[in-house]
């Protein structure tokens, strides 16, 4: 059964990159819980949803009662009792759905409607299209940004060296330059990327990633809890460029595993990449876009009740939401992370300066552990450039060229070595005398 | 052919090299120096002894240094070869050692200036940078090199004994003499590299008086500092009348602005031609180096950087064989300072030398007077054999070498 925290699934899903979009859609579907969760738990039905988050007591004759009351929105006031937020209770799921189809309310037709015959054959699936479609608009206005930037790196990388190989002294500056530009770019769209994921997901609208008007807004109202999140993907980043590095690392010394068969390293690589996304990569990739919007949703509460954002920047959803628990009034600071209290020691406090050097230095040592230190140490082609695991797409697994073709090489030569010889064909002795 | 007879003990050599390396290393931590006689190991020659220098009337030697770093896949593997002339042109005149390898103790690097020094000096040894600087290689050889045996054996002035080095590996250049008490820098070879002209024209502009006040200084600084990375003489020592009149010969021809002059490791087969042309070499080394970009992760720089050592090796021997001074007098000496990873989990397997096991393999080939031609010795030998081969191919006593020489060179 799909168990809505199936570690096994997120790896698996990591290991192509199409699947890889799945991974994203149930993060993002997540991020959106995390949302709504902190909304209601900011209202008057804080203790309701509190209740119904304990864990289930396992009781066979009341299981079935209590689930249903469990998933039941009813406790919220309308129309967010019957809207289409399966994720507010229990954790999004990969493949069926959290509830099953029933009349919901459409906010386009301001009415109840009821369940379709289509609704009722897609049901079985319905999360893992749910998760396709989120992955999607996850994944694409990142990318818009991302892509290029991490071409220019690749391009200021190549054509750099190409030049340092060629010794053309008079184009010198070219690698340098363009380095420079595209990680320039990169730490200044990577530095709104986490709240501009997270205004994507909490809207499911993927045009939303681009407010960036709107998302600078919601970082100032808590700079420091933000450049703490931008200080996590550094931190994360570390194991990750480990585990990056290693292969390039592992045939040193006296290391028998320059010796493995193409067929043995294949099956190495696949573990190694597997072990990765299930112990460091896929989680860090779904915990960093759960604490993302966790600090939009509270950027948005206290942006609205000082006046700071108006209702009119937010989402449909969003505004339905809020006005439905009755938290446009609410006049909530964002938490003061401990760290706040040195800045504010050294009178550092609210100043951009202070802010926008960190976001440098932080960003400096992302593109560090994420691009350059790797490359170096075991060089990967373009689509590795174009994708940082902890920021896009968490696909990690790609074998090399020169191993793929000893791969096919060994399996045509096993296949040829195992195909039954012909028997010759037998000759009819004539018979003597 | 190969020769599988050989009754020479490689084991027995090898066993008796670790050991002394693994004494040495516990005692060489302290800086404790060593004599040689004290280890009680079997010498190449008679005991030390006075030496007056004679003439020299032995062959010629060029050393090529294929480095930095290249896989025996891709330069004697006739399948997968870029270095077609150096595979099927060159080694059929002389004798191929495709299994020669550098010995895997466990404090040896496979890297360059190691690989460098080895070849040079015949003897493993753990270098260290002189200020423990990291990935600094200003290593200093505790035992003398070929360049010091020669010219203490033979009146042959510094000009004729030379390394050519490229621009990439600055620190190699002061490799040319080592810091033993019986030998050192009045036994040097000169060097003939970019950074030797860029400090001659620099002296020299400054020397004109081209010019004066901020702009004066401005350029001693960088004299200066250019001269600081000598860090054996700190610039001190001057390059001897005839290569700088070499320079000075260069600078007509090819300008001041390094931007007419080949490049890369084309350069350093322009300066070797020079070289043979103007200054008449008894003993040389040309360090190529340009395969090591490959650690940038570029596969074509690694292939590509074979094929133009290849065809550099082609254009020198091609000069030796219609020189006739040169010709029937020159033994080639081709060895790469290291091998190469292969790694089944990179894209580009051989990216880097982490002293894997494919780092340790190399090869060596010889080719010239007096060697046998179209020979292969296919058995494992070492790279540390090669400085007391060229020592008995010169006829001087390498004493301090360690590896054996390789009697299946000569004809």
């Amino acid at each position: 059964m799909d168990h809505p925290t199936w570690p096994r699934l997120q790896a698996l899903f990591g290991m192509n990159p199409v699947t890889a979009f799945l991974s994203v859609g149930w993060s993002q579907r997540r991020a959106r819980q995390t949302v709504m969760r902190n909304w209601v738990l900011n209202s008057a039905y804080a203790s309701e949803l509190k209740q119904r988050l304990q864990p289930d007591p396992d009781t066979s004759e009341g299981k079935s009662s209590k689930e249903s009351n469990r998933d039941s929105h009813l406790f919220l006031p309308h129309p967010l009792a019957t809207r289409e937020d399966h994720e507010l209770i229990k954790d999004p799921r990969w493949i069926i759905p959290e509830t099953w189809p029933r009349p919901r309310y459409s906010r386009s037709q301001k009415q109840m409607i009821e369940v379709s015959w289509l609704d009722r054959v897609r049901a079985p699936f319905q999360s893992l299209f749910r998760n396709w479609r989120f992955g999607w608009q996850g994944v694409f206005p990142t990318a818009t940004l991302l892509v290029p930037v991490g071409g220019i790196m690749w391009f200021a990388w190549r054509m750099g060296w190409n030049n340092s190989f060629n010794k053309g002294y008079e184009q010198a500056p070219i690698g340098p330059v363009t380095s420079f530009i595209g990680i320039g770019l990169f730490i200044w769209f990577w530095s709104h990327i986490p709240m501009a994921q997270a205004c994507q997901a909490a809207s499911g609208e993927w045009k939303r990633f681009y407010k960036w008007k709107l998302i600078r807004k919601l970082i100032w109202i808590q700079p420091m809890r933000y450049l703490g999140l931008l200080a996590l993907y550094l931190l994360l980043a570390a194991p990750v460029m480990m585990v990056e590095s290693a292969p390039g690392l592992i045939t040193s010394g006296k290391s028998k595993l320059e010796f493995l068969t193409a067929s043995e390293a294949v099956n190495f690589l696949r573990n190694l990449h597997f072990a990765a996304l299930f112990f460091i990569i896929f989680p860090a990739f779904a915990w960093l876009k759960k604490l993302a919007a966790k600090l939009y949703s509270d950027a948005v509460l206290f942006g609205i009740g000082s006046g700071k954002i108006k209702l009119e920047d937010l989402s449909p959803w969003e505004v339905e939401t809020i006005e439905a628990l009755g938290l446009e009034g609410l006049k909530k600071s964002p938490e003061s992370p401990w760290w706040n209290k040195l800045v504010r020691f050294a009178g550092l406090a609210g100043s951009h300066v202070v802010y926008r050097i960190s976001i440098a230095l932080i960003g400096f040592g992302l593109i560090g552990a994420t691009f350059y230190i790797p490359q170096f140490i075991g060089y990967q082609p373009f689509p590795r450039w174009v994708n940082p695991v902890l920021i896009q797409l968490p696909w990690y697994h790609r074998l090399p060229g020169p191993l793929k073709e000893a791969w096919q090489m060994e399996k045509l030569e096993k296949a040829t070595i195992s195909e039954p010889e012909s028997e010759p064909e037998s000759t009819d002795d004539e018979p003597v005398g | 052919m190969s020769d599988l007879n050989d009754p020479t003990p490689a084991s027995n050599y090898q066993s008796k090299t670790r050991r002394r390396f693994m004494k040495e290393m516990a005692l060489g931590a302290a800086g404790v120096s060593l004599s040689y006689s004290t280890l009680g190991q079997q010498t190449n020659s008679a005991p030390l002894e006075e030496v007056v220098p004679k003439d020299y009337s032995g062959p010629n030697v060029v050393i090529i240094r294929f480095g930095g770093g290249v896989r025996r896949r891709e330069t004697i593997d006739p399948v997968h070869t870029f270095c077609p002339y150096t595979l099927k042109k060159l080694a059929p005149r002389g004798t191929l050692f495709p299994q020669m390898k550098i010995d895997d103790f466990e404090d040896i690097n496979t890297s360059h200036g190691e690989g460098t020094l080895n070849i040079l000096t015949g003897k493993y040894d753990k270098y260290q940078d002189t200020e423990q600087a990291f990935l600094q290689e200003r290593f200093e050889a505790k035992v003398p090199t070929l360049f010091e045996y020669l010219r203490k054996n033979f009146r042959i002035p510094e000009s004729q004994t030379l390394i050519i080095n490229g621009e990439d590996r600055t620190q190699e250049e002061f490799y040319s003499f080592s810091n033993h008490h019986l030998f050192g820098v009045n036994y040097q070879s000169e060097v003939l590299s970019l950074y030797r002209f860029k400090t001659f024209l620099l002296r020299e502009q400054i020397n004109s008086g081209r010019w004066e006040g901020e702009e004066l200084a401005t350029k001693q600084k960088q004299l200066n500092e250019l001269e600081s990375k000598d860090y054996r003489s700190k610039g001190l020592r001057n390059q001897s009348p005839e290569i700088l009149s070499f320079w000075e010969t260069w600078r007509e021809h090819y300008g001041e602005s390094g931007l007419v002059n080949p490049r890369g490791d084309r350069l350093l087969t322009e300066l070797s031609l020079w070289a043979l042309r103007r200054l008449r070499p008894r003993l040389m080394m040309v360090n190529y180096n340009d395969p090591d970009y490959v650690h940038w992760g570029i596969k074509s720089h690694y292939t590509r950087a074979i094929a133009i050592i290849d065809e550099g090796i082609e254009r020198i021997v091609n000069w030796v064989d219609q020189d006739e001074e040169y010709r029937d007098n020159t033994v080639f000496v081709i060895v790469p300072d290291c091998g190469r990873d292969s790694n089944p989990f990179l894209s580009t397997p051989y990216q880097h030398h982490f002293n894997s096991p494919s780092a340790h393999e190399i090869f060596g080939l010889w080719v010239g007077p007096g060697v046998r031609a179209g020979d292969m010795v296919d058995r494992e030998v070492d790279q540390i054999s090669v400085a007391a081969t060229v020592g008995q191919l010169m006829g001087i006593k390498t004493e301090f070498t360690e590896g054996p020489v390789l009697e299946q060179v000569f004809a």
